[in-house]
């Protein structure tokens, strides 16, 4: 009977833990309709928004990293074209989105690409809490086919795998 | 039969007992959530408050403003020719999502190699949004957080990165303990940036090379404040910005004159005028990290060495994707010298990077 009550304990202990977990990965994010850029007001451009399709680009990690890799999992992520149609010449877009991830510290970084180029970028940037916001530079001029990417990662450095000292 | 009339009564109880934990483990979790729902509530609130469309941004700067229509990027390029003071660059960034892939222990001497190679080949310039963090409350004004739009300074961009204000955010980070965080607006500058600024120092000095390498997380970090700082700090005086496991001390060296700044980006020619910022060298950091998130910061200042521009020396008139894909293969060429080449990228359409 005793590991019965036991048995019992430990598996109300999972139910809780699993529970708090599961709180504790909900997304607290969402992107701006708008973002003002030199005085322009540009809007989220709906049909380019691409929500969790952030890319760590981990293609042929080795067991190390793997394991750096898997010790941490983005929460969710958006990124889209923001695009002023205001201004006189046909309007500019730009993309901005985030990552919200479980790994204390990471990067983030937004780009606008057009069939497989990469047109317009933004400089990396770091997390603040768990999440970490990217726009990339403005696309000058309206163009359909360009869409947003947005490009994550973490946990390189973070057991001195990849360290040296310069 | 005692046994087992109480085995059967264990189990309903045991099933209930389950049921009232699990019931009570979703209320709790949604009291939880009830009270993470105000926080956010709040902080979008928060947020409100500060957001640009609130307060009171005139956007009518461009609507009277004639500019040409674009079809595509030949009629931009040759619009841009017109521009007597346009300089063009290609925006190069460092591509930390395949640095796992690297495999490389010696990764950041190579890309400090690769940096010092870049800069002998071409005009090479880092100018990058990198705003500091502030841990505990802050009681500053808001015209300094990253993403608030002041426009009695003539501010018009809650970009690059923030889109709205981080102030007095509370961050619970697995470990340790929850802080108030808020995120200044700041920017950090190349050797040869700084020293078209030698003039523009109204008090106090310019960044000397000195100030481009970091020794020892204990060094202090230069700054130079922007003119609205001028009556909060003095020269010498020392901040310290980073999160709890990785504070810098950042020492004022200087103020710069009001109205003085940066123009950046494409045609818009967003302006950064450096009153609300802080600026500070991108250094060359060469401390041993004590901890994860010092090494972590190392590694970020380390790889956006190549987070950079590089001025394109043709007219803008023989600017097209040739030239483009010229400038790209010798960048790539210098980046397998150093075993790099999958590390880089560089756009394609050109920015603007100059003096205001």
């Amino acid at each position: 009977m005793k590991r019965r009550v036991i048995g019992l304990l430990l598996v109300m202990v999972c139910i809780l833990s699993a529970n708090s977990v599961f709180a504790a990965e909900k997304t607290t994010q969402e992107l701006p309709n708008k973002i003002i850029r030199d005085g322009r007001e540009f809007t989220l451009y709906e049909p380019s928004r691409r929500s969790n399709s952030a890319e760590p680009d981990f293609s042929a990690t080795s067991d190390q990293f793997k394991m750096l890799r898997d010790s941490y999992r983005v929460i969710a992520s958006d990124v889209a074209l923001y695009i002023d149609y205001s201004h006189g010449h046909g309007g500019d877009q730009f993309a901005a989105g985030y990552v919200q991830a479980t790994a204390p510290k990471f990067t983030a970084r937004a780009e606008v690409w057009d069939n497989g180029k990469l047109d317009t970028t933004g400089s990396n940037s770091k997390n603040i809490g768990d999440t970490a916001k990217a726009a990339s530079y403005l696309s000058v001029y309206i163009k359909e086919s360009r869409y947003a990417r947005i490009f994550y990662n973490w946990g390189w450095d973070l057991a001195g795998v990849a360290s040296d000292n310069i | 039969m005692k046994s087992s009339i109480l085995n059967k009564t264990l189990s309903i109880v045991s099933i209930v007992s389950c049921v009232i934990i699990m019931t009570s483990c979703g209320h709790s979790d949604m009291n939880k959530n009830e009270s993470k729902n105000k926080e956010i509530h709040q902080t979008i609130l928060n947020q409100k408050e500060l957001s640009p469309s609130d307060s009171k941004v005139i956007i009518e700067k461009n609507k009277n403003q004639e500019i040409p229509s674009f079809e595509d990027r030949d009629e931009y390029m040759a619009y841009i020719a017109e521009l007597n003071d346009y300089k063009p660059h290609y925006k190069t960034v460092f591509r930390f999502e395949n640095l796992s892939d690297l495999n490389m222990p010696t990764w950041q001497s190579n890309v400090v190699a690769m940096y010092n190679d870049i800069k002998e080949n071409f005009n090479y310039h880092i100018f990058k949004s990198q705003p500091l963090y502030f841990v505990g409350d802050y009681n500053g004004e808001d015209k300094f957080l990253d993403g608030y739009i002041d426009e009695d300074s003539g501010e018009s961009t809650n970009l690059p990165q923030a889109f709205q204000p981080t102030k007095n955010k509370l961050v619970k980070p697995e470990k340790g303990k929850a802080y108030n965080l808020t995120v200044l607006k700041a920017f950090s500058m190349g050797e040869n940036i700084a020293q078209l600024f030698d003039k523009d120092v109204a008090e106090g000095r310019n960044f000397n090379a000195a100030d481009f390498k970091i020794d020892s997380i204990d060094e202090p970090i230069s700054i130079i404040l922007g003119s609205s700082y001028e009556n909060i700090y003095k020269i010498g005086d020392i901040l310290k910005f980073g999160d709890p496991d990785s504070m810098f001390n950042y020492k004022v060296i200087g103020f710069y004159k009001p109205g003085v700044g940066m123009v950046s980006d494409y045609a818009s020619s967003q302006e950064i005028i450096f009153n609300n910022y802080i600026i500070a060298p991108h250094y060359i950091p060469t401390y041993e990290p004590s901890n994860e998130a010092y090494g972590f910061e190392k590694d970020f200042q380390i790889g956006t060495l190549l987070d950079g521009n590089i001025y394109i020396n043709e007219p803008i008139e023989k600017i097209d994707d040739g030239l483009y894909e010229s400038y790209k293969s010798k960048v790539i060429e210098i980046a397998k010298k150093h075993g790099l080449e999958n590390m880089i990228n560089i756009a394609r359409l050109p920015a603007d990077l100059r003096k205001r």
